[in-house]
């Protein structure tokens, strides 16, 4: 075997190696910033009008809804979209309320709004809380928004909701000004299409990198208001916080990682583009040594 | 009979739905729809129920016959039963915070590292699998790599400042090379090939949804009676 059949053919295990030393490199090397994608700024934006709306004079402040629909498969880059999104929140002092809509997913979100709360100080119950999880039926949808407390009876401690301070304030869906979904699935669609015609709230959305696709099509029809694409976007959204969190951190080891793939991805085409070229040639000697 | 009993409840069950779309919302069928969600529900969990008997009566037969990866069977059921008395101790002592602490170490440091772990082991081998497959053997596969890699280049930091500087004085000029930007590439890429692409698949994808509903619902799909599939 040649070098060229070689470079097409390298064991699986040095790929491995060298992906792992790479990604661990690339904690401890300094990265460059991320540009902000208009989806993430979208994100953002919607952020700044319910926390600017609420503070007029005489308002009548709105919450905003979180849905945490991921499981620990997709925790890597959910859990940091939800993270820059919960602090935004909470740094502008919107009352939060998370709901899941996956088992792992209540637990999950549990404790990442345990921990933002500590951060900014805030308490559970005025003015986050967590509403549990719930099976993600079209039901649900179409129930949430005819009579929010039909769904919504309890929290995730099982206290009765209507004893819950800031859930007090709150009549119906539309006392939700902003809802922010984030999954490992296109369920962001149930939303589109059973609450998005009912409410005047922005319906933004988190997804994990594969999804990415799909939800540039909802955006770009207007439905879906803004989203986090991935790593990228939850970095994205940190830059735009002004932080240095565990997204702008892993898209550094990403950066090192994907270009570790293309450059094998580059030597594997030299290696088959000489071989090819060797080979027609072999091929081209052969059939004028036949014709002679 | 029961060839019969199936064909009636799958058509009676479709029958609802498409009812329930066409007809009036005055007439009341809308208002039953929480309740059959309710009995759907109730029939998802029965077979999560029958699914979890299978699953002890198969596992069980391996561990009692010996047969290979025996111990795989084993560490299956024992994780099972852990799992369900952690959170039925979690639940009936909630102020429990030994048992709290139990259920969420095997939650957060068993269960979900290991979901983690399975889910990571995909990039090393997205990697790998990359490496050997784009490879540009056709016009087709040339363009899917070289616009793989400017949706790649356009996602990551680095790739972005590769064409950071690409600017001029001149106006026209200027939105040319920022139209040559990775990151507006990328945005290209995405909002106008791939949104077109998705619709299209979106489209055709439905159409054939539905050509299989309606097989499923008037029984024809093979298969429905557990005959043979042959």
């Amino acid at each position: 075997m040649n070098i060229w059949m070689r470079l097409q053919r390298i064991d699986r295990r040095i790929i491995y190696s060298l992906l792992l030393a790479v990604m661990v490199a690339g904690f401890f090397i300094k990265g460059v910033g991320q540009m902000v994608s208009k989806n993430t700024e979208d994100v953002y934006r919607c952020v700044e009008q319910l926390a600017g709306d609420n503070g007029k004079p005489g308002a009548y402040e709105k919450i905003a809804l979180l849905v945490f629909d991921g499981g620990g498969a997709t925790v890597g880059e959910n859990v940091p979209q939800m993270e820059g999104v919960v602090r935004h929140l909470m740094k502008r002092n919107v009352k939060v309320a998370f709901m899941a809509f996956d088992p792992q997913g209540k637990e999950i979100s549990r404790d990442l709004g345990e921990r933002i709360a500590a951060e900014f100080g805030k308490k559970y119950g005025e003015d986050w809380v967590h509403l549990g999880y719930f099976i993600a039926t079209q039901v649900v949808y179409q129930t949430l928004v005819k009579d929010f407390y039909k769904v919504v009876k309890q929290d995730n401690q099982g206290t009765p909701i209507r004893d819950i301070s800031m859930m007090k304030k709150m009549r119906n869906i539309h006392d939700v000004g902003f809802i922010f979904h984030v999954a490992g699935s296109a369920m962001i669609g149930y939303w589109l299409s059973f609450v998005k015609n009912e409410i005047n709230a922005p319906i933004t959305g988190g997804c994990t990198g594969v999804l990415n696709a799909d939800y540039a099509n909802v955006y770009n029809t207007g439905q879906l208001s803004g989203y986090l694409g991935g790593m990228a976007g939850a970095a994205e959204y940190e830059g735009l916080l002004g932080l240095m969190g565990r997204a702008t951190r892993a898209m550094q080891v990403q950066n090192y990682g994907h270009l570790l793939i293309m450059l094998f991805i580059v030597i594997g085409n030299i290696g088959y583009f000489v071989t090819r070229r060797q080979e027609a040639k072999l091929r081209g000697g052969a059939a004028k040594k036949g014709s002679a | 009979m029961r060839r019969m009993l199936i064909m009636t409840v799958t058509f009676a069950g479709g029958l609802y739905y498409f009812c329930k779309f066409l007809f009036p919302r005055e007439w009341g069928l809308q208002d039953t729809l929480p309740t059959v969600t309710g009995v759907i529900i109730a029939i998802s969990a029965l077979a999560i129920g029958i699914g979890v008997i299978n699953l002890w009566i198969h596992h069980l037969q391996v561990i009692v016959r010996r047969r290979a990866g025996w111990y795989n069977s084993a560490a299956l059921l024992v994780a099972m039963v852990t799992m369900l008395v952690s959170v039925l101790l979690k639940f009936y002592y909630p102020d429990s915070g030994t048992f709290k602490a139990f259920f969420q170490f095997l939650f957060q440091q068993v269960y979900l590292a290991l979901d983690k772990t399975t889910f990571s082991l995909l990039a090393l081998y997205m990697a790998s699998a990359a490496y050997r497959s784009f490879r540009v053997r056709s016009r087709e596969a040339t363009v899917m790599m070289v616009v793989s890699l400017m949706v790649m280049l356009g996602q990551m930091p680095m790739g972005q400042q590769l064409t950071r500087d690409l600017a001029s004085t001149e106006p026209t000029w200027n939105v040319f090379w920022q139209s040559l930007k990775f990151e507006h590439l990328r945005a290209w890429i995405m909002d106008v090939w791939n949104v077109g692409a998705q619709r299209g698949i979106a489209f055709a994808s439905m159409a054939g949804a539905v050509a299989f509903s309606l097989r499923l619902w008037f029984s024809l799909e093979r298969g429905s009676f557990f005959e043979d599939k042959s």
